[in-house]
């Protein structure tokens, strides 16, 4: 048993860290230009255009205020469409992406907002265009800061992974719900939260070192 | 490090500007602001805070549009510019900021090198033209340094060679020395002024410091209420203000602080630097007779003139004695007075 339960532990590990690395690569790259996107079509933003802000704006909030287990069955069809199947690793990966970018971009938005508005005035000044603002100025100005948000959306996925089990993809949380909760196996249970909690800490460490190398101020 | 081949000028034609706050009164920030400012000068604004000064400096690089009037520079009207033709018009405008607003994330060098990347330079390119800038502001051995490590003084350095690196025509100074200590203010002006001299650059700057205008400008015109209610030579506009906004700016007299003891009046000499002669203090005893002393005074040079204040006490002339006190000061200072 010990035997079998290590394989366990070690398949679960490696579910997790696909489910996260997969979804957390393309929460990045959506949730990046969304924030920004977000952020420049709001009132007063260097790209204003509040229609289109609004429309981005509540289709996030709208996300990012359902339960993430209701929106693991309501993307079924979506899941469906996308990779072929509604159940496994792969199928958990769709609902943790939809759920983790909304999230991303909103802080990604609250990061670019910290850049302090003289900054765009001085590029504004220089000859900047809208579109060297955003790439010269408020992205690499808000990058600490957005890095040190990244790591919050991580971890955060990794909670949200451990519903996966319900799609049948797996993972840590999913091992801790049907061995340790459901067998009552305090022992598999006590090392699954152990292990969740060691990953967290060292995301939450890689993350605020990076963002503390990146950061000037 | 081409000198620009010659500064700009700027023409402020029956400018207006104002503001509607959501929900609030409108707020008249330029009413009729007409002024010129001569390619290769120095021209400073000074005004008390909310006299309009930013608003007015930011409608010559089009951060902001007039609501009435034209601001033109070099015969160009600012506000008809579309959004698309305005960062090239501003490549050929640098502008420095109380703030600095040197961007955290880049080294000091990237910071220069900037604004020549923004106009399509490599930076390798940029880098090396921004290392010659950062030579001329005196801080070649800080290129790879992250502005959060610099002084202020040294900041405001980065910030005059960022503005410098496209060889604008016009500089424009935003309160460029409000945050810095009275020395570096000093040495950052010297370098306004040294920059002027060398490249020939028009220099436009606000402030709400009268000694700034007094160590850089050649003429200046002073700000108040929205309103330009004095223009002029500085040592003119100095040594005989015409506006009662000016003579507070220039010196918040307390008079209650000038006790004077019973029996002694107390006489005010202008010095307007109209005149090229110093106060000769022998011929002014002389004109105030025996008994007057010194209570308080100045007298600087601005422009290479002399002008300023002297405020003597002297016993209480008697009957119509003062008169002929005061026309025996008029040869020596156009303005003298009892006060």
């Amino acid at each position: 048993m010990p035997h079998t339960l290590a394989g366990l532990f070690w398949r679960a590990l490696y579910e997790t860290g696909i489910m996260i690395g997969a979804s957390g690569a393309i929460s990045f790259a959506v949730g990046l230009p969304l924030g920004l996107v977000l952020l420049a079509t709001s009132e007063g933003g260097i790209f204003q255009t509040l229609w289109l802000n609004r429309v981005l704006g509540g289709l996030v909030n709208a996300i990012r205020s359902t339960p993430f287990i209701i929106l693991l069955v309501a993307l079924i069809p979506i899941t469906r469409l996308i990779v072929g199947t509604s159940i496994g690793l792969w199928a958990a990966v769709v609902p943790l992406t939809v759920a983790s970018t909304p999230f991303f971009a909103r802080l990604v938005e609250v990061a670019a907002r910290g850049v302090p508005p003289g900054l765009v005035e001085a590029a504004k000044a220089m000859g900047a265009t809208r579109w060297q603002i955003l790439r010269h100025v408020l992205l690499p100005e808000a990058f600490s800061a957005i890095v040190a948000n990244f790591t919050i959306t991580i971890v955060s996925m990794i909670n949200a992974s451990a519903m996966a089990g319900a799609v049948g993809a797996g993972g840590l949380g999913d091992l801790a719900m049907r061995f340790g909760y459901q067998r009552f196996d305090d022992l598999v249970m006590a090392e699954v939260v152990g292990a969740l909690i060691l990953i967290v800490t060292c995301v939450q460490y890689a993350g605020d070192a990076l963002a503390r190398r990146l950061d000037h101020q | 490090m081409t000198a620009a081949a010659k500064g700009a000028s700027v023409r402020f034609a029956e400018v207006g500007k104002s503001y509607e706050p959501r929900g609030g009164a409108t707020v008249e920030a330029l009413r009729s602001v007409s002024f010129d400012v001569a390619p290769g000068e120095i021209f400073g604004i000074v005004g008390r805070s909310g006299a309009g000064k930013s608003s007015l400096i930011r409608l010559v690089n089009g951060l902001e549009t007039p609501s009435a009037g034209s601001v033109s520079v070099d015969g160009i009207d600012v506000g008809s510019l579309s959004a698309r033709d305005l960062p090239e018009f501003r490549r050929r405008i640098g502008m420095i900021f109380q703030g600095f607003n040197l961007l955290h994330a880049k080294t000091v060098e990237d910071n220069v090198a900037l604004p020549l990347v923004l106009a399509g330079r490599s930076w390798k390119e940029a880098r090396a033209k921004a290392g010659d800038w950062l030579g001329l502001v005196g801080l070649d051995d800080k290129r790879k340094v992250f502005p959060a490590r610099l002084s202020g003084g040294q900041k405001q350095r980065v910030g005059i060679a960022r503005a410098l690196a496209l060889n604008p025509s016009l500089l424009l100074s935003d309160e460029a020395t409000s945050a810095l200590d009275p020395e570096s203010t000093r040495s950052i002006l010297a370098l306004l002024r040294d920059i002027n001299r060398r490249l020939g650059v028009t220099i436009l700057l606000i402030t709400h410091e009268m000694e700034v205008i007094r160590q850089v400008a050649d003429r200046v015109g002073v700000l108040e209420a929205g309103r330009l209610v004095e223009e002029g030579p500085v040592w003119k506009v100095f040594g005989s203000p015409a506006h009662e906004a000016t003579r507070s700016i220039l010196a918040p007299k307390d008079r209650e602080a000038l006790a004077t003891s019973p029996g002694r009046v107390l006489v005010e000499i202008d010095f307007t630097g109209a005149d090229s002669v110093d106060p000769d203090l022998f011929v002014i005893t002389q004109a105030l007779g025996p008994g007057c002393r010194l209570v308080e005074g100045a007298v600087e040079r601005i422009q290479g003139r002399a002008a300023g204040r002297l405020i003597f006490s002297v016993p209480e002339p008697q009957n119509g004695e003062g008169e002929r006190l005061i026309g025996r000061l008029k040869p020596i200072a156009p303005k003298a007075e009892f006060i």
